[in-house]
Parts: structure tokens; sequence; C-alpha cells
């Protein structure tokens, strides 16, 4: 019932590789197993008498087999290429859950239920290569002498009053190209 | 030679003069001067025409690039989440999905591509023609049980239920650009809600 | 004498005890001490364990968001951005990254990553963002005033 302990965990996989080429139908053998008088085997009689042929025209890479068993209560054995075999009760099923559960099994790949721990897979997860501590880093470090005075200098350092005034100074000043006309011209006010 | 007549004049108002245009607005500008702001004098330089080549040789660049065919990597969104995609991935996307198994796929909403070179970052979604992502669904199937058990205590509520989720994986099949990043249509969709 | 009165009051819980305490006791297997043994103990851990296990599913989504948000934050220290300014820019450029993502190619893509700091340092910059005034203007970045509305 609680999951984590009686359900695996694992990542995403599908068997074969499939869907790198084109997709194949990963159930290769269905077999019904059902008694032919019962009640129970009532829904897997209807649906063979009626949906059967179609279910198997519509999946032809999958074996379809029957195997009437007195007295038994009716399942279905699915089995996939990857050598899974999972077996599926249909007591009491009508013929239209007879044909949901079994186009679940033909969609399904043969991978036994488990917890994904992620929802993705890949075999490249980096293509410009994984970061490290030294990817960012400046190479010219690794020929550094510490202690450097580069490096100990803070990384950013707030403006003085000073600073700002001289700043503010420079750019009032008027480039040095005007710098003759303008003093010619103040002293002829002057 | 207007132009350095010009300066010399409004050498005391607020000007920004641009080297490549004359300012024409200094003209109108000189009989209002204003004595409060500081004086000040700023030379711009035009950089449009440098960014501009700047630009288009980069875009040549990653042009170039695109057509080694190298491995590229997508971020794609897919029922309100986003995977980096690569090619020969799986990704499960939880929930009812529609496309249904043995399906090609192509995934319309790709946020950013990427190679070894560059990176394209879609604002917010990349041209569908440019950048084309290729998947196949490879299995449906039921998530394994989850329990939910609810409980409050001395009040005689308690509450459990099973439930199995549809599941879908997709294999991506291949991430590539087409064209040229800077190959626009004449016609493009504006003001569409893509997210 | 034979009293049957006695052996009559003996009251039948119900013939399936064994197969209800074994469904507790399956999910208790692993507990320790009387936990896993004795059954009205075992019942109330594992209805403990399966709230939290609940709960649980829920707290994992803050717990990964906020793996995220210290992922990306290291890498915008990295590049000199502040994590504010990052995602701020890139949403006003209309960029609809996830913090899953931004944290998958901040160690996966780090040249991607860069390029997108870089992108919302310029861009912050652009829109005098408070705490701009520290960033260098990355000059790999042209912008041409489009990217401010």
């Amino acid at each position: 019932m609680s999951s984590s302990r009686f359900t695996p965990r694992g990542f995403p996989r599908v068997p074969l590789q499939n869907g790198i080429g084109r997709y194949i139908c990963q159930l290769k053998r269905v077999t019904l197993r059902f008694c032919k008088s019962s009640g129970s085997s009532r829904g897997i009689r209807d649906f063979i008498e009626t949906d059967l042929v179609s279910f198997a025209q519509d999946h032809p890479g999958t074996a379809l087999y029957l195997k009437p068993r007195r007295h038994k209560s009716p399942s279905f054995v699915a089995e996939y290429l990857n050598g899974e075999r999972e077996v599926i009760s249909c007591h009491n099923f009508t013929a239209q859950q007879m044909v949901k559960w079994l186009n679940l099994y033909t969609t399904r790949s043969g991978i036994p239920l488990m917890r994904y721990v992620k929802m993705w897979h890949t075999e490249c997860p980096s293509i410009q290569g994984v970061w490290s501590p030294f990817t960012n880093k400046d190479p010219a470090l690794n020929i550094t002498q510490f202690p450097s005075e580069m490096l100990s200098r803070p990384v950013w350092e707030e403006k003085s009053a000073t600073e700002e005034l001289v700043e503010m100074i420079n750019k009032q000043k008027i480039s040095d190209e005007n710098n003759d006309d303008i003093q010619k011209v103040q002293a002829a006010h002057v | 030679m207007l132009c350095n007549k010009l300066l010399k004049f409004a050498s005391k108002t607020v000007q920004t003069v641009s080297t490549n245009r004359i300012a024409v607005a200094a003209a109108s500008s000189l009989n209002a001067r204003s004595f409060s702001a500081p004086i000040s004098q700023e030379y711009v330089v035009d950089n449009t025409v440098a960014h501009k080549t700047f630009s288009d040789t980069i875009i040549q660049t990653v042009n170039e690039a695109v057509k080694n065919n190298n491995r590229l990597f997508a971020v794609v969104h897919i029922c309100g989440k986003q995977f980096k995609v690569t090619d020969n991935d799986l990704v499960l996307i939880d929930g009812y999905w529609p496309p249904n198994v043995g399906d090609r796929i192509k995934l319309q909403k790709v946020l950013l591509v990427g190679g070894k070179d560059f990176t394209l970052i879609g604002r917010p979604v990349l041209d569908p023609d440019t950048v084309q992502v290729t998947a196949t669904v490879v299995d449906k199937d039921l998530s394994h049980t989850r329990t939910n058990f609810e409980r409050i205590k001395r009040k005689q509520y308690m509450r459990i239920n099973f439930i199995r989720k549809e599941i879908t994986i997709l294999r991506i099949n291949s991430v590539f650009i087409t064209q040229n990043i800077d190959n626009r249509k004449e016609v493009q969709e504006m003001g569409r809600r893509v997210m | 004498m034979v009293f049957t009165t006695a052996i009559m009051m003996v009251r039948s819980r119900g013939p399936d005890e064994f197969w209800r305490k074994r469904k507790i006791f399956k999910i208790a297997a692993h507990f320790s001490g009387r936990r896993r043994n004795c059954y009205s103990i075992a019942i109330k851990a594992v209805h403990r364990a399966l709230q939290f296990a609940t709960i649980g599913r829920t707290v994992r989504k803050t717990d990964m968001i906020d793996l995220w948000n210290t992922r990306i934050k290291a890498g915008c220290e990295e590049h000199g951005v502040e994590i504010n300014n990052f995602k701020d820019s890139l949403s006003r450029c209309d960029i609809q990254l996830n913090k899953k993502v931004l944290a998958d190619l901040a160690i996966w893509e780090p040249n991607s990553f860069k390029a997108l700091s870089d992108l919302a340092k310029s861009v912050a910059i652009d829109y005098n963002l408070p705490g701009t005034e520290k960033y260098d203007k990355p000059s790999n970045v042209i912008t041409r005033g489009l990217l401010k509305k």
C-alpha cells in the first residue's frame, strides 16, 4: 500500500531504446484465461465475441492466445519484449473494461511499476561543460603569487566625498579646445 | 564651422551635442538659459553604426556555428513544466495528455536553444520555423499507486485515497535550427498569449 | 455443572482480524521495537507515517524551490549580479525561464547562464534598478534601448 516501501524507485528508462528510430509496441504476447461458463468470466467472454478481432487487428505486433480453463477466475497475462510478465485479474470485468485495460497494457513498455525520482533522463546532461569552481575563474589565478595586492582590494568601494567633488568639477569644465577662447572672453569682460 | 560657432555661443547653456549631427535645437535654447542648473557639456558618441556591425558579425558567427550541426540543447515548455532537453532524451509527463503512443510530435514552445558556442534566448518563445524540436511518444502508463491519507486527531476524521495518475514518456528525437537566425517572416503574429 | 453463558458472552469481533491487522503490520514492517509488533502501537505509527508521506509531497515542492533559489543565487553572485535584479531584468525582457531550468543551466550550461546574467546586468542598468551602481555595464551586450519599454 505505502508506495515507498513496496514500490521500487528508479529513473525513467525505456527498453530497447524505443523511440530513437521508430516506435515499436513493447507488448509481445497477451494470453486470455477464462472460464466458458462461470459468471465472473461473462465480461471477458463478451469481449472475445465482440471486440477481440478488432483488438488483434489494431495491434499486429502482439500475439493473442485464448486459454479456456474451467472453474478458474478470469485473468490475462501480458508479456513484454524485455521479458516482464504481468498477470491481471479480470474478475467481473465488463467488455468495455477489458478493452480499456488491454489498451493500457499495449501502450505500456515492460518496465516494472516504480516511483520515479526524476521526471527526465539524459545521456548528455551537459553540452557546454559542467560547472566547476574553476569554470568562471580567471586562469591567471594559477600563476598569481599570494598574498596578491590586486585581489586583496575590496570588490567595490563607495566614492569618497573628495572624489565626488572632483568629478563634479571635471564635468563642469569645458574642453581644452575652447579654454583659450573662454579665457580671452573672460579677460575681455574684466 | 557653423557647429563650432554655435558651440562657443552656447557654452554657458545646458547642451548635449552629438558629433555626427548638428544640434539644431541649440538655436532655440539659446534664449532659454537656466541659471540654476549646473553648467555641463557632454559629448555623446553615436554608436549605432558600430553596434550594428558588431551585432551583424555575431549573428554571422552564430549562423556559421549552426551549420556545424553540433549537439544542441533546448528548454522546452510542455504541460506547464519546462525541461532542458537534447537529442535522445526521455521526458516524463504527468497527467492526461492526448498524444497517443507512436505519435511524432513537434514541440512548439521552445524558450531557449543553445550549443557549445552560442545560446538563443526567446522572449518568451523562439520562432518555431527557425527552431525545431521533434519528439515521439513512447509509453503511456499509469503511475505507481499514491496513498493519500488525511487524519485530524481526536476529531474522528480519517480519509484514505489511492490514486494513479496517467503518465506519458516522450522521447526527444532532435533539436535543430533550420535556417539563419536573422531570417524573419514578412508577416508576424503580434500580441498572442503564448504561455 | 456446565456454565455456557460465560462462553456465550464472548463476542466475536469478526473472522477477519488477522488480515485487517496484517495490512497495518505490512506498512510498519521497518519500524523499530513495539511499533512493528504490537497492533495498537503500530496503528498509531502507521497513521503518522502516512500523514507525513501525504504532507511531504507538498513540502517537497517548496524544498525544491528553495534548492533552485540557492543555486541561482550562487550562480548570480559568481557573475556579480544580485538575484533580485537578475529575476527582475529577465521578466522585464519577457524571458519566461523558470527556476528549475535556470538552476539546471547554472550547473550544466554555465556559458548560457553567464549570457543570461550579462543580459540581466545591462537591462538592470538601463532600467536603473537599485543596486546597479556597482555593476560595470557589460560591453558584449547590445540592447540599443530596445529592451526598455
